[in-house]
């Protein structure tokens, strides 16, 4: 019986030593119409298979399909020119009608992790070359779009009508440096192998395969060599791998943010004052050195994250001040009425403060801080999903959510307060205010970048005089590899939108950095 | 005779009724919704509209209901809402498995704790009996993630001798398969071995007392003949009470799955209930459900024909 049951999951073959990648759970199929999008790992995944007009590096944009573009003085028309000799996996050319066919695709079947809503149009000048027009100036257009859209072939995708139907692998014909070579969702296991027809050269690292390691056993798994590269919360790591003659760690930039989230229509956190009250309660020093262990960054009001290039200190600071905070619940009506510690409202009835968590052990200490100024603060702890579901429908208080992208193009700070942001984890909180607005739609449309610059300085401080959000801390994620497989290092700004992954395609192709 | 196959096929169908009834309400009372959850809640509305239509969410669930009930009428389990694929495949893929977890840790469970059990009510009770009883009762009130996590310490970590994680790599040799799957199945065995030494202890126990067999040893049978007529009277209800085992060590195995990252229904159903997949939380519980009732039905089929006095 166990032989017979052990042959129908073991088929027989053989094959050479590849880089494998552990990540905690399997990513859906590697198209941009059913890849996951829970977490970043699907979206990344993609970028083996598929390439985009524009791509970064260390330093930023660098051209990539397009190898030269140009803008019209207005910022609503990209020129893009297109390099030659870029072919797809099963050798056909491709060309500025795939780009556009891309785009027009994406229309009716939308790509997930990007809003294309901008675009207008996009025409075929010649063979080489591509205009998009867009229907208002986007000054996030290059990093946002142009380095993250991927481009599909329209001899493979012209007709098909559900395309998250469509899961084979003949349809996973990109032009990026990796075909796929097999799928098995059961396991979460992908085998991308080398493209050696790939326009930037024959990749070096000739097969990557991607393993499901529960979170817990990333470590371990590395340390055994079962995987070459895997991550970690736990900045511990670095300690444990010093010294080692091949594995190491590579610390990211801290794109990873913790915060709390207020619901703004709720008759107690849609009060300012209130929301101020808390950001003085809460010891986001402390928080920041408890729950990361040292390796996190304290939260800033103005949420872009110190040492970021669009960061301003010239924000509204809340000290952490516990007696101001009193104060001002106090002002608000909040007083220890009979002695039993907890504050009551003019009614009598007591503060109480509902955190909505998916994370308990994390949130302990901000509970804790509200305590010590006379909240009654109780976490509810929930599963992501419910945790989504309470925000979209914008039932809670206030939420604790972690979630990646605190890097790159700043524009986040616009897609995150209006409710037009695609990571589900960034959602929860629309800030309405006329003030907020304006600069939110000026920083994205601004052309001028010193115009742009000045914009989102000053969103920084109208979001922290608003405080719809509470950050507590950014962290790094530390990637574990062995050196002797594979040399990553940090895109800036993080991949794609500001993700703290380190499978950058040009980590794979040699002498590209 | 008649009568009891009739009233063993008239719980059958009275169970199937109730599993398809729960297997259609248990999602739908999760907090939450698929659309809402952080696998969809980034489609835009257009495609929001699309999935409402197909999946009539929204719609009473009396016409959920019924669409339901005609789908599974059709063996169309349809689509899962994450990753697009029909549910049959999805669930396909993941049966093999669990059913060789399962079905290794079951029989080798069972036929363990029968020899133990045997054993211990063939020496009666003494200080030894008091101090197996005692560590089994210990043993089977662990829960199966604790057990886990002292195998992986001790043979992934300190022992380094076996991988931590269930799911091996591609392309399978039989003994990575074996070794990916050794300490889940040892878990789940430890788990469940306790609770079958104890009954076959009790039932092996019971037909010694019973005077037949004064007989038998008085014409001379050996030991082991003498347990081996006891046996026969004690099997019947050893697989009876088996079967019902079954289904404890199918939802011990979903927490050991997630525990070892191990590729089966219960790692699969884990998933899906985070992500709100409706079609995925039915095909597994209906699939779970109906594996469990066939097993116990059959097991019955073989105790009431081994048991002369129903045969």
């Amino acid at each position: 019986m166990f032989l017979l049951l052990l042959a129908l999951v073991v088929p027989a073959g053989g094959q050479e030593a590849p880089v494998r990648i552990a990540w905690w759970t399997d990513v859906g199929f590697p198209t941009p119409f059913a890849f996951s999008t829970v977490g970043p790992g699907g979206v990344v995944r993609l970028t083996l298979l598929y390439d985009s007009l524009l791509w970064k590096d260390d330093r930023g944009l660098i051209p990539w399909l397009a190898e030269s573009w140009r803008t019209s003085p207005g910022g609503t028309r990209y020129v893009f020119r297109l390099r030659r000799r870029v072919v797809w996996h099963d050798g056909r050319p491709l060309t500025a009608r795939d780009v556009r066919f891309s785009f027009a695709y994406f229309r009716r079947h939308p790509f997930r992790w990007v809003d294309l809503s901008v675009v207008q149009a996009v025409e075929v000048q010649d063979r080489d070359t591509v205009v998009v027009q867009l229907a208002r100036p986007f000054a996030p257009f290059l990093e946002n779009v142009a380095a993250v859209v991927p481009v599909i072939p329209e001899h493979v995708w012209r007709g098909v009508d559900t395309p998250e139907h469509l899961q084979d692998l003949v349809v996973t014909v990109g032009s990026g440096p990796y075909r796929l070579a097999e799928y098995r969702p059961e396991l979460g296991f992908y085998r991308f192998v080398a493209f050696d027809g790939y326009f930037r050269g024959r990749p070096g690292v000739r097969e990557i395969q991607y393993v499901v390691v529960p979170t817990a056993r990333q470590v371990l798994a590395v340390q055994s060599g079962e995987v070459d590269l895997a991550m970690t919360t736990a900045p511990e790591v670095q300690d444990l791998f010093r010294g080692h003659p091949s594995l190491r760690v590579l610390a990211t930039e801290p794109l990873s943010v913790a915060r709390l989230v207020f619901n703004l229509e709720h008759p107690l956190t849609g009060r300012k004052l209130f929301r101020q009250a808390v950001a003085h309660a809460v010891d986001v020093q402390g928080v920041a050195a408890l729950v990361t262990r040292g390796s996190g960054v304290p939260g800033n009001p103005g949420v872009v994250r110190p040492g970021d290039p669009w960061y301003t200190p010239q924000v509204r600071r809340y000290a952490f001040d516990p007696v101001r905070a009193r104060w001002l619940l106090r002002f608000l009506g909040y007083e220890d009425r009979d002695g039993d510690g907890f504050l009551e409202g003019p009614d009598g009835t007591r503060l109480v403060v509902e955190v909505v968590t998916s994370a308990a052990r994390e949130t302990e200490p901000v509970l804790r801080s509200l305590a010590q100024v006379g909240m009654d603060a109780r976490a509810r702890v929930v599963d992501p999903a419910t945790r989504a579901q309470l925000a979209a429908e914008g039932r809670f208080a206030v939420l604790y959510t972690t979630h990646v992208g605190a890097g790159g193009d700043p524009d986040y700070l616009r897609t995150w307060f209006s409710g037009e942001d695609a990571n589900a984890f960034a959602a929860g909180t629309v800030l309405r205010t006329p003030e907020f607005q304006r600069w939110a739609r000026l920083q994205a449309e601004a052309v001028d970048p010193a115009h742009r610059r000045r914009a989102v300085y000053q969103l920084q401080r109208v979001l922290s005089e608003e405080l719809p959000t509470l950050v507590l801390f950014y962290r790094p994620f530390y990637w574990m590899y062995d050196s002797r497989k594979l040399r990553p290092w940090n895109t800036r700004g993080g991949l794609l939108n500001g993700i703290p992954l380190v499978e950058n395609k040009l980590v794979f192709l040699p002498g590209s950095r | 005779m008649r009568a009891g196959w009739g009233a063993a096929a008239a719980r059958w169908l009275l169970l199937g009724v109730g599993v398809v009834l729960a297997n259609f309400a248990l999602p739908r009372l999760l907090p939450g919704s698929p659309l809402t959850a952080p696998e969809l809640a980034p489609l835009p509305a257009v495609a929001h509209q699309r999935i409402r239509a197909e999946y009539l969410l929204g719609r009473p669930w009396t016409e959920q209901f019924v669409h339901y009930l005609g789908s599974v009428a059709r063996g169309d389990l349809g689509r899962s809402l994450v990753s697009f694929r029909p549910v049959t495949q999805v669930v396909g893929e993941r049966l093999p498995w669990t059913l060789l977890l399962v079905s290794t840790s079951w029989t080798a469970a069972a036929v363990l704790g029968a020899v133990l059990g045997t054993l211990s009510a063939a020496k009666g009770q003494g200080r030894w009996t008091s101090a197996w009883l005692s560590a089994a009762v210990l043993i089977g009130s662990l829960p199966e993630f604790l057990l886990a996590g002292l195998l992986i310490l001790t043979f992934s970590v300190w022992l380094a001798l076996l991988p931590a994680s269930g799911a091996p790599v591609p392309p399978h040799s039989w003994d990575q398969v074996a070794r990916h799957v050794f300490l889940p199945v040892v878990t789940l065995t430890v788990s469940a071995t306790p609770a079958f030494a104890l009954v076959s202890r009790d039932l092996v126990g019971a037909v010694l007392r019973e005077p037949f067999l004064l007989t038998v040893r008085a014409k001379g049978a050996s030991s082991w003949g003498v347990l081996r007529h006891a046996w026969r009277c004690a099997l019947p209800s050893f697989l009876t009470l088996a079967g019902l085992r079954l289904a404890g060590l199918v939802t011990g195995a979903a927490a050991v799955e997630r525990v070892f990252g191990y590729p089966g229904l219960g790692s699969l159903l884990f998933d899906a209930v985070l992500q709100r997949d409706y079609p995925v939380i039915q095909g597994v519980f209906l699939l779970g459900s109906v594996l469990v009732l066939t097993a116990s039905t059959l097991l019955e089929v073989v105790a009431r024909w081994l048991d002369p006095r129903v045969r």
